[in-house]
């Protein structure tokens, strides 16, 4: 029986080693690593490896580790397996939608909390993002990357239809007039579509001062209804709706599905976020435009919203990594980091220092489609309705939105019947939600 | 034939690393998801309220029924048109004819892609701007349609690109199956008057009867389960919930709206009609399938 | 009337021909065995009969029309095969049926057929079996029934009891004979067993690599082989083959094979006498090799005398094999021998019945 006992003795050794390598954690070392997880794809990973490079060149002590991890909702979900499992990363990057989310967590610390008196001047942060993301005047995520919508569109387009190429149109009536002129003339099948048609919705209420949903947009106190079916988000879909009827609006799915027709040319016009200014005119075989959202006439005056993302910081981490992660957000407000990342995507550079550094090399001169969503943002108002909305399950809610414009624009629902259809869906979620944080 | 283990330890030492498998990553997440079925789970699920079976009278919805109206509608179309189509295709590689294996290697390559690659080159071939398809469809029918936003067609799309993906499995299945009926049966069938057609329906199918079984339950599978990367990739459930599977909104539901608890009710829920369904396979297949 | 003609039959696998201008005619009601060792090309030929292979060169009748370009189905033939083929997902009555049905024979014919071909090989009770419920025997027959309820005009079959056991082989090639003298329809019968060949055919077609060897009654390829291959293939244990010279001894004719010589009779000295001092291949069967003790002396009788190798006891006789000096020979002898292993023996060669074989060509001398 020799021979058996010795392979058991194999076996089990083999089973207790293999559990105990498993479990135990990875020893620490002198250098300091920093998990990072982000979503930035396409052109903007590059300009992340960039920003990382130059912080661990500088920092031989710390080691900030980028990882991609699919998109912003890809992102999240697994950072919260990973929370949830007990190995969360130290910096996730979460989208504006999952503020609240995150806020409700149980799982960040605020940055304010690792903060070093001092080291940053917050004031110098650009007004609208901090409005975008602190509660009760204090940040509790680091702003890293922040966009708003614009207007692109095809000059070439424009001058074969027949259109002045320099004057896109400003407001909804003249989308329908333009638009209607550009399928007629042929040069295009359809005139315009949306990036993030959802985040477009949400648009059209900031810009227009109206409140998305109640109790200040979720930022006084937790929203329990939104306000999509009433009178105005009603005429915004209608208006969509009118504009697809007659062949002018095409829904282009998702996110930035659209921008492939846009490069195309199979649309003339596209509302987008900002960053993707930078992807899109080196892509472009044709005369890039870019201009302010049409305005609905009418209503008053708000400004366009922030989107993008920011930075939170895990709970479950040594002293010793938080102040590396402060290092690192120290490193990203640099005026010049900050001025490269805005060259390189199109995203807002974070500081007004780094505006003005990019002003001084004359490159908004060289890229004016850089600045158009600058001058957008600094040329709104600042009413309590454009500041950002923050809603708990904003996911599913801009989820329902986009099934009920699908209905609307495809005829199944009439607009205001799919705007009744989102809001009850919407404010079902909105009181499941609230019901977790009683 | 059995053996006899030196030791009486031995054999369950050899079993349980399967064992141990099985249960961390089957059976303790299966009983989680029973259990986080009856409560409201926050994203983080640090917070849970007890809802009894909301979960699961929530289903009781137009969108749930949609969502199983269309993977029972797209899982039938998967399964009919894959069969029918690939019983044909086997039935032409079985042939002696010059380049065979070619052919053979051209069908069967597909199932090596992963789903989301699969979705990605069928969104990419019927985009509506871009893709070949689309220009040949608008070239031959004059109009353009755009699977973002007609329902239908979507369907149309993910049955095409999920049944696309299918072929190497079900020609694989359905060749080995066929070469194991006996050329002489088919012969004799021959002489006894029957004309190609007869000879399919009275003898190669019924004897191909246990292999169209197996890959009926395994396309129905697929249909239901592993068709998630490829919705996910190409419609994400859209336009307005046309191509929503079950499993898709399952996945939507739990990972992206981050309603973890409802997810659970409705993974409980998937996994009852399945095995379900599957039983009632088995049980209607005693009467057509002829096992040797 | 249905006479079978194979006229000058090719048929080739690419560039292999594997049917070498094979011409038969099969008379009508004839049982015709086709013979042969593995790869001659029986079963083809059968096959291209049947019309599952294509004829590369050549023409095939059945009754006065040319069937070359004719499908099997309306050849009217059945084939009973190798291996039984029987539908394996039907029952017996379905498998006999199905010919029928096809054709769409009337419901109660076919039953009246079915149940009839049941009855003539006793297989009533296993109507509603299926085949995988059969033994072989029983298959066998099933596949003979759903031959015989075509009413064909020829029969085929393909090695039909290659599968089955000694004993079951020998009591099916009874109901085989029987059955043919029952249904009076031409049979074409393949077989790599020449004692099956022998007891059923009417005529034998011995057949090597392609070519037809002899055409003939069983009796007559037994009595009389055209050459070595055929003399050595038909009967068992085969035809003694050994290298000798024809010689000459005061006016009488020998086979000398250096350590014997054995007198030619006197009435073939004729036919042989050409060859004189000829080397030439001395066939002789074992069953003309005798153990003198039990025969009588009669003319063409010669003595020989050999020591034994091996007793093989069969129950009936005795095999003996036996040597002279350097040549092997094979005798069937009385089965009260007194033969022992090492011994010598005296036995007595029927010379009436020699073969003299060109060395060269293998054919017989005549």
């Amino acid at each position: 029986m020799k021979k058996s006992r010795c392979l058991m003795c194999l076996l089990v050794g083999l089973l207790v080693t293999g559990l105990v390598v498993g479990m135990t954690p990875t020893v620490s070392e002198a250098v300091t690593k920093i998990s990072f997880w982000h979503a930035m794809s396409a052109k903007r990973m590059p300009a992340v490896n960039r920003i990382v490079e130059g912080f661990n060149a500088e920092h031989p002590d710390i080691q900030v580790e980028p990882q991609f991890s699919g998109k912003y909702k890809e992102v999240l979900a697994k950072a919260i397996a990973a929370a949830r499992g007990g190995s969360p990363p130290h910096i996730v990057q979460v989208y504006e939608v999952g503020t609240q989310t995150m806020l409700d967590s149980g799982a960040i610390v605020p940055v304010f909390e690792i903060a070093k008196a001092g080291e940053i001047d917050w004031g110098d942060i650009i007004v609208p993002i901090k409005d975008y993301y602190a509660v009760g005047g204090k940040l509790y995520s680091m702003p890293f990357n922040s966009s708003t919508s614009i207007l692109y569109y095809n000059k070439d387009l424009f001058k074969q239809a027949g259109l002045d190429p320099n004057k896109p149109p400003s407001t909804f009536a003249e989308m329908e007039e333009i638009g209607g002129k550009i399928v007629k003339s042929g040069v295009a099948p359809n005139a315009v579509s949306f990036g993030w048609p959802d985040w477009q919705f949400e648009q059209m209420h900031t810009l227009h001062k109206q409140f998305y949903a109640n109790n200040e947009n979720g930022r006084s106190a937790r929203a329990t209804t939104v306000l999509g079916n009433q009178e105005f988000g009603v005429k915004v879909v209608s208006e969509w709706t009118k504009w697809a009827e007659k062949g002018v609006f095409i829904y282009g799915g998702p996110e930035y599905s659209a921008n492939k027709a846009f490069l195309a040319g199979k649309i003339a016009m596209l509302y987008q976020s900002t960053s993707s200014v930078g992807s899109i005119s080196k892509a472009a075989k044709f005369e890039v435009g870019t201009s302010f959202l049409p305005r609905l006439e009418g209503y008053q005056k708000g400004n366009s919203v922030i989107g993008g993302a920011t930075l939170w910081t895990m709970k479950g981490h040594s002293q010793k990594e938080y102040d590396a992660i402060w290092e690192f957000y120290k490193y990203l407000v640099r005026p010049e980091v900050s001025a490269q990342w805005h060259r390189d995507t199109g995203y807002f550079p974070s500081t007004n220092t780094a505006v003005k550094l990019l002003m001084d090399q004359g490159w908004f001169s060289e890229n004016p489609n850089h600045v158009t969503a600058f001058l957008q943002i600094l040329t709104g108002i600042k009413v309590p309705e454009s500041q950002g909305v923050r809603l708990g399950p904003f996911v599913a809610i801009r989820q329902a939105f986009k099934t009920a414009l699908e209905k609307s624009v495809q005829g199944q629902l009439t607009p205001k019947a799919a705007m009744e259809e989102y809001a009850a869906e919407a404010n079902k979620l909105l009181k499941e939600y609230g019901e977790l944080y009683q | 034939m059995q053996s006899k283990f030196p030791s009486r330890l031995l054999p369950y030492l050899l079993l349980s690393p399967s064992i141990v498998i099985v249960i961390v990553f089957l059976i303790i997440p299966s009983l989680q998801s029973l259990y986080l079925s009856f409560f409201r789970v926050s994203p983080f699920g640090d917070r849970l309220i007890y809802v009894a079976i909301d979960n699961f009278t929530n289903l009781l919805t137009p969108d749930y029924l949609n969502s199983f109206i269309v993977t029972v509608v797209f899982t039938g179309a998967v399964v009919v048109v894959g069969l029918v189509v690939c019983l044909a295709l086997a039935l032409a590689a079985n042939q002696k004819v010059a380049g065979i294996g070619l052919y053979r290697t051209g069908l069967i390559w597909p199932y090596a892609l992963s789903p989301a690659v699969a979705g990605t080159i069928w969104a990419l071939v019927f985009d509506p701007s871009t893709g070949a398809f689309s220009y040949f469809i608008s070239l031959a029918s004059g109009a353009m349609p755009n699977w973002r936003t007609n329902g239908p067609f979507a369907v149309v799309v993910i049955t095409l690109a999920a049944t696309w993906k299918m072929v190497g499995y079900n020609v694989i299945f359905f060749l080995a199956g066929l070469q194991t009926i006996p050329r002489e049966l088919i012969e004799a069938a021959e002489i006894d008057g029957a004309g190609p057609l007869k000879r399919f329906w009275n003898i190669t199918f019924p004897l191909l009867s246990p292999m169209t079984l197996f890959l009926l339950i395994m396309n129905t599978l697929y249909g239901f389960f592993q068709v998630f990367g490829l919705i996910d990739v190409m419609t994400e459930g859209g336009p307005a919930r046309a191509t929503e599977v079950l499993v898709y909104k399952l996945y939507y539901d739990g990972f992206i709206s981050l309603k973890t608890g409802y997810a659970s009710a409705q993974s409980i829920v998937l996994f009852a009609f399945v095995a379900g369904l599957t039983l009632l396979q088995f049980r209607f297949a005693k009467r057509w399938v002829f096992y040797q | 009337m249905a006479e079978v003609r194979l006229s000058n039959i090719t048929k080739r696998f690419g560039s292999n021909a594997v049917v070498k201008q094979v011409d038969l005619t099969v008379k009508d009601k004839e049982f015709l065995v086709l013979v042969g060792p593995s790869g001659c090309g029986k079963t083809t030929t059968l096959r291209m009969v049947a019309g599952l292979e294509e004829v590369t060169e050549g023409e095939i009748y059945i009754g006065e029309r040319k069937v070359n370009d004719v499908p099997p189905k309306d050849r009217d033939i059945a084939m009973v095969f190798q291996n039984y083929a029987l539908y394996p997902h039907m029952n017996v009555y379905k498998n006999m049926a199905f010919g029928l049905q096809l054709r769409n024979f009337p419901k109660s014919e076919i039953d009246r057929r079915v149940k009839e071909g049941a009855k003539i090989l006793g297989i009533q009770e296993l109507l509603s079996r299926k085949p995988r419920e059969l033994s072989g025997g029983q298959r066998q027959r099933v596949a003979m029934g759903r031959a015989i309820v075509r009413k064909p005009h020829v029969f085929l079959f393909d090695e039909p009891l290659s599968n089955l056991d000694a004993k079951l082989r020998v009591q099916m090639r009874g109901e085989l004979a029987r059955l043919h003298e029952r249904l009076e329809t031409t049979i074409i019968y393949v077989t790599h067993d020449q004692v099956e060949a022998m007891t059923l055919a009417d005529r034998i077609v011995v057949m090597d690599d392609g070519f037809v060897m002899q055409v003939g009654t069983p009796l007559n390829v037994y009595e009389n082989p055209k050459n070595e291959f055929v003399a050595g293939f038909i009967g068992s244990p085969s035809m003694n083959f050994l290298e000798t010279n024809v010689v000459e001894d005061n006016k009488r004719l020998y086979v000398d094979g250096g350590s014997f010589r054995l007198a030619i009779p006197e009435k073939l000295s004729k036919r042989y006498r050409p060859r004189l001092d000829d080397k030439v291949i001395f066939g002789i069967r074992p069953e003309h090799i005798n153990d003198r003790s039990f025969v009588t002396d009669v003319p063409g009788r010669e003595k020989l005398e050999a020591i034994v190798d091996v007793v093989e006891p069969v129950g009936s006789e005795v095999i003996l094999i036996v040597t002279v000096g350097d040549h092997h020979l094979t005798a069937k002898v009385d089965p009260h021998t007194k033969a022992s292993v090492h011994k010598p023996i005296d036995l007595s060669v029927d010379m009436n019945n020699l073969h003299l074989f060109d060395k060269e060509t293998g054919e017989v001398i005549e």
